[in-house]
């Protein structure tokens, strides 16, 4: 301790020789500093990660180096890539050094004259040796060389920050251009830093580092100077035409697309991943309206949404009633005395367009669907398993039996599994995958099919992510559950089953969505549809554990489900048997109970009870247990009134059918429990009056059980 | 408005046909060169195959003559792919027809043809102001970027049967693909050091925009005072005979056979150190594997299969070319 503040106070006086750097390090000038490089046009959809994180990573190797600033900005437009940092200090603070010398012990002859390791020491520091001072940490002591290492500027430090952070980059194909050796996302033309008002003098993938850089590729010309970092956007929005900020940029171009719907009386439909790529793709976006000949509007407008869509990254619109008008919104990059032409060419391209999709459309209805399955034949599911085709034929199977549990028509939903992947041969779905399912559904109503096939064509792709909605119809659900145990036992089959980050079938996915669809599903029982899932596939299947493999599975993304977003907590997931993952809905309605069942007052309580319970019948294992209570050996007055009350309990809660209520009743034991376990004591010497006890104790027990193990909500370090 | 303006051009023109040379040099053709930068005299296909040759022979581009072998692209021409490989310099342009077999409509599509020719630029090693020559070769076609909305989209590249790719953009013009641009990073398997530079345009898409039609069988070809050729007089027929040929009556059978008989051929023309015999197999491995895969003769899973096969030819002759010309020295290394 002592010597620490030794060495304390000799700092101190070594920075009061130098008042001026002592200064310099507490009044630290700051500034702002602003990095952009100027690219060619880069790849949108990774936009805005690179750009965030390029800013993470300086911000990082700031701080690394003791440099600390107000805030940080990122800038992303399709041609740059920009990092202000906002009050970064101008040098590094000065550092401290400790350099080790020789260990006391040896530092000093029996006359306390310095030896030669410590004149060695001093000379090699450059000191004398009474400039050292005494170091002590529990390892030992030693004289210590103390000093101050100054601390280094930005325009040293930010070149190598800089540059290696550039090097690091998550850039998911880095390219090379011309003949120079350095890579980067896209070719790169400039590179600003400047710090307040100074350029930082560096090289950058092979530039010079300048404060100019330039504006809009086309309505902007000749080089633009930044005088000062903060000056950086609106420069820009002066004379550059180019909005900076992402963020504004997506919202500006939200309220223009959002202006013209409203002068159109319609609404826009904006997909959010469309959004953020167009708003990647421009630097000072207009939005313009275009019209397409209403004869287009004959085809299912699913199929020119996707049109419009994908291919244009245009965005369309529609009437209160949802249907699509024949105008549409482009989000272009100019400003144009002409914009007349940019509108012509974008409705010239969007025909071109819309006809292919109609093109395809009547091809597709060139013969009805049924005769599509065959077709099915050509593509492969998984090669062990077979085409397609008998992936249809499995699911006509699959979904029957399930229409038998069910007590919907046998016909009906055979017929609505065996055309279920039809479209998936046809042009349209060929052209925008995403419309599987959708032109199924049109093309079945096309082809004279029962509406009800149709619909459940549509819907047994749904849900299509965690929160998405469920199909509407029971034969939709009824589908799209045969269709995900048909894709799990098969690939789980063959072992196949996802791993890591890897799930390339999307089991994951399909196994939420199957615990989604059973849970609305009360007669299905998982076990049973699994079991008639591997018969269907017969030998095919290598994996003899997969019933096993399957049921762990979706227990496993049962818990994460239940489980990840807090919904319930582990404890309360882990009190049901996982057993009863077989009946899912069950399942669900007995976790739902116990959580009800956490929030009343006597919950605790009957917990630990549960679990001394449980502790209790354990070490009575292998012991020949008495089950039956013997009302004659009761004789405690709060043995008898527990008896009692289990009694009553039980009777009453054959009655009831939820389980929350059943749990609610049973709460009502607290008071006789607390009483039993205070004056009862159950490990008594008289084995028959123990044995009775611990009889009346399972059958406590064994009533909370028909819900759930409640002592596991006692989590194991309270 | 686009289409009245080019026609009210085009009058002009025909009043004066061989005009300049007649006329004193100095003023007229001032005059005429300030038209031409407003107006360029881009009227008929032909016309635009010409602005885009004399401006990329400004740019010091030899222009070269198509390949005589069905391609899919102006990228299997010997001129960019094998040229793209090794440390050469190399600066190309060139018309070349391309075959897309499944592309066929039988003439029935306005856009879709199973024959339609590119323009390729080839610009080794890409110099660094590419993209501004490139969009000064659209002002030379009458494209002014200050009036349309011209994108370079992220596109890129891969050819699957050459082991090659690059990164890149489609370049949109008012929303339509005009052209592929791309940096080579990879040619038969090999990594581009330099970096090509490549520009296809869609010559057929660039003149339709410039003709204002909506259908390519419109396009006009040819047209002065004595005669007017539409792209659908010269293909129209040829659409509907190839189509009916590649979807219907290709010898399935015999194209199986031309396959392993290319590829057996190039393996021997490996071993005897001859890349550009070789590479010509490759070629037609390349298109006869197209024609079965549009006759549906080859199986989804078998397809790739197939797509390996000719890929593993052109990386064996990629690195053969590689080694002959290693073995040359180089000859054109000097030529940068």
């Amino acid at each position: 301790m002592k010597k620490q503040n030794d060495i304390k106070n000799k700092i101190n006086r070594h920075a009061a020789t130098h008042p001026r750097e002592s200064q310099s390090s507490t009044l630290n000038p700051k500034n702002d500093f602003l990095l952009e490089l100027l690219t060619e046009e880069l790849p949108p959809k990774e936009l805005t990660t690179l750009a965030h994180a390029l800013m993470n990573a300086i911000e990082k190797k700031l701080k690394e180096n003791g440099l600390t600033y107000q805030s940080a900005q990122y800038f992303a437009t399709p041609r740059r890539l920009a990092v202000l940092i906002h009050q970064l200090d101008a040098v590094q603070p000065d550092r401290q050094i400790e350099r080790r010398g020789p260990p006391l012990s040896r530092a000093f002859d029996e006359a306390g004259n310095p030896t030669q390791a410590t004149l060695g020491f001093a000379q090699s520091c450059g000191i004398q040796h009474t400039e050292l001072i005494k170091s002590q940490t529990d390892k030992g002591a030693w004289l210590a060389y103390v000093y101050c290492e100054k601390g280094k500027s930005v325009f040293e430090l930010l070149p190598t920050i800089v540059q290696e952070t550039i090097q690091q980059l998550p850039i998911r194909k880095p390219m090379r251009w011309g003949s120079h050796t350095d890579t980067f996302v896209r070719p790169v033309h400039a590179v600003v830093m400047l710090y307040g008002k100074k350029v930082i003098s560096c090289e950058i993938l092979g530039l010079q580092s300048a404060n100019k850089t330039q504006g809009h590729r086309f309505l902007s010309s000749g080089w633009l100077t930044i005088k000062q970092p903060s000056e950086y956007e609106s420069i820009f929005k002066k004379s550059g035409f180019v909005i900076a900020d992402c963020d504004e940029r997506k919202k500006v171009i939200h309220q223009q697309l959002a202006h013209a719907a409203k002068k159109m009386g319609a609404d826009v439909i904006v997909d959010p991943d469309l959004l953020e790529e167009v708003t990647n793709l421009t630097e000072w976006p207009i939005v313009l309206i275009g019209t397409f000949d209403a004869a287009f509007l004959e085809i299912p407008q699913e199929a020119l949404i996707s049109s419009m869509q994908h291919h244009q990254r245009c965005f369309p619109l529609v009437d209160p009633h949802k249907k699509l008008i024949n105008q549409f919104l482009i989000v272009s990059n100019m400003v144009s005395k002409e914009s007349q032409k940019i509108i012509q060419g974008n409705e010239r391209v969007m025909r071109a367009r819309l006809s292919d999709a109609g093109y395809f459309y009547r091809q597709d209805l060139s013969k009805p669907l049924i005769q599509y399955v065959d077709d099915l034949n050509r593509v492969v599911f998984q090669a062990p398993l077979g085409t397609l085709y008998e992936k249809a034929a499995r699911l006509a199977k699959l979904t029957a039996f399930l229409a038998q549990q069910l007590g919907i028509n046998l016909q009906v939903a055979e017929r609505a599994a065996f055309l279920a992947k039809a479209d998936l041969m046809t042009q349209l779905v060929g052209e925008f995958p995403e419309l599987q399912g959708i032109m199924g559904y049109y093309y079945a109503l096309k082809s004279g099919e029962n509406p009800t096939v149709a619909e459940a064509i549509k819907e047994h792709y749904l849900p299509h992510y965690a929160d998405a909605p469920l199909p509407t119809t029971e034969l939709g659900k009824t589908l799209a559950i045969a269709d995900r145990i048909d894709s799990l036992i098969g690939i789980f089959g063959i072992n196949k089953k996802p791993s890591g980050d890897k799930d390339p079938f999307g089991l994951r996915r399909a196994a939420i969505g199957l615990i989604r669809l059973l849970k609305e599903m009360p007669l299905l029982n998982l076990d049973i549809l699994l079991r008639k899932s591997i018969e269907l596939y017969g030998p095919k299947l290598t994996q003899h554990t997969v019933e096993n493999d399957v049921s762990d599975f979706i227990y496993e993304r049962l818990k994460y489900w239940t489980t990840s977003n807090n919904e319930y907590t582990i404890e309360q997931f882990l009190s049901i048997d996982k057993k009863q993952v077989h009946a899912l809905a069950d399942f669900m309605a007995r976790l739902s109970a116990v959580r009800t069942f956490s929030t009343l007052p006597e919950s605790k309580s009957l917990a630990s009870a549960n679990k001394r319970v449980a502790h209790l019948l354990e070490k009575q294992e292998g012991i020949a247990a008495i089950d039956a209570v013997d009302p004659a050996l009761l004789k405690e007055s709060a043995e008898k009134t527990l008896w009692q009350a289990i009694i009553k309990k039980e009777a009453e809660i054959n009655t009831i059918t939820d389980y929350t209520d059943k749990l609610k009743t049973l709460a009502e034991l607290k008071e006789p429990v607390d009483q039993f376990f205070d004056t009862v004591m159950v490990m008594t010497e008289d084995s028959s009056l123990r044995q009775n006890r611990l009889a009346l104790l399972k059958k406590l027990r064994a009533l909370f059980l028909k819900v759930a193990d409640i002592s596991r909500l006692i989590t194991t370090n309270t | 408005m686009e289409k009245k303006k080019i026609a009210a051009f085009a009058q002009k023109n025909e009043t004066s046909p061989s005009g300049s040379k007649r006329h004193p040099i100095s003023r007229a053709s001032r005059r005429e060169r300030e038209m031409t930068k407003k107006h360029p005299s881009i009227k008929t296909f032909q016309d635009l195959i010409l602005a885009l040759q004399s401006y990329w022979i400004k740019q010091g581009c030899l222009i070269a003559q198509p390949l005589d072998i069905e391609v899919g692209a102006g990228t299997f021409h010997p001129f960019t792919f094998l040229r793209a490989i090794g440390p050469e310099p190399w600066k190309a342009a060139y018309v070349q027809p391309c075959r897309r077999p499944t592309d066929g409509r039988y003439g029935e599509n306005p856009n879709r043809l199973q024959h339609y020719y590119q323009f390729q630029v080839m610009l080794k090693p890409s110099p660094d102001n590419i993209q501004a020559l490139y969009l000064d070769s659209l002002q030379a076609i009458g494209i002014d970027p200050k009036e349309h909305d011209i994108r370079f989209v992220e596109d890129n590249w891969e050819s699957p049967t050459l082991g090659a790719w690059g990164i890149g953009w489609e370049v949109w013009l008012n929303g339509m693909e005009i052209t592929q641009f791309t940096y080579f990073q990879q040619a038969g398997g090999l990594e581009c050091r330099p970096v090509t530079g490549e520009l296809t345009y869609g010559l057929e898409r660039v003149a339709m925009y410039l003709q204002g039609v909506d259908s390519c069988f419109d396009l006009i070809w040819q047209e002065d005072a004595q005669h007017k050729i539409t792209y659908g007089d010269i293909f129209l027929q040829n659409e509907q005979e190839m189509s009916a040929y590649n979807f219907e009556w290709a010898d399935t059978a015999l194209l199986f056979e031309h396959f392993t008989h290319h590829e057996t051929q190039c393996r021997f023309l490996i071993e005897k150190a001859l890349p550009l015999p070789a590479y010509e197999m490759v070629l037609k491995a390349s298109h006869t594997f197209n024609l079965l895969d549009a006759r549906h003769a080859i199986s989804v899973t078998e397809r790739q299969r197939y797509i390996l096969r000719v890929r593993t030819l052109a990386k064996a002759v990629a690195e053969l070319y590689y080694q002959t010309r290693e073995k040359m020295g180089f000859p054109l290394k000097a030529n940068g």
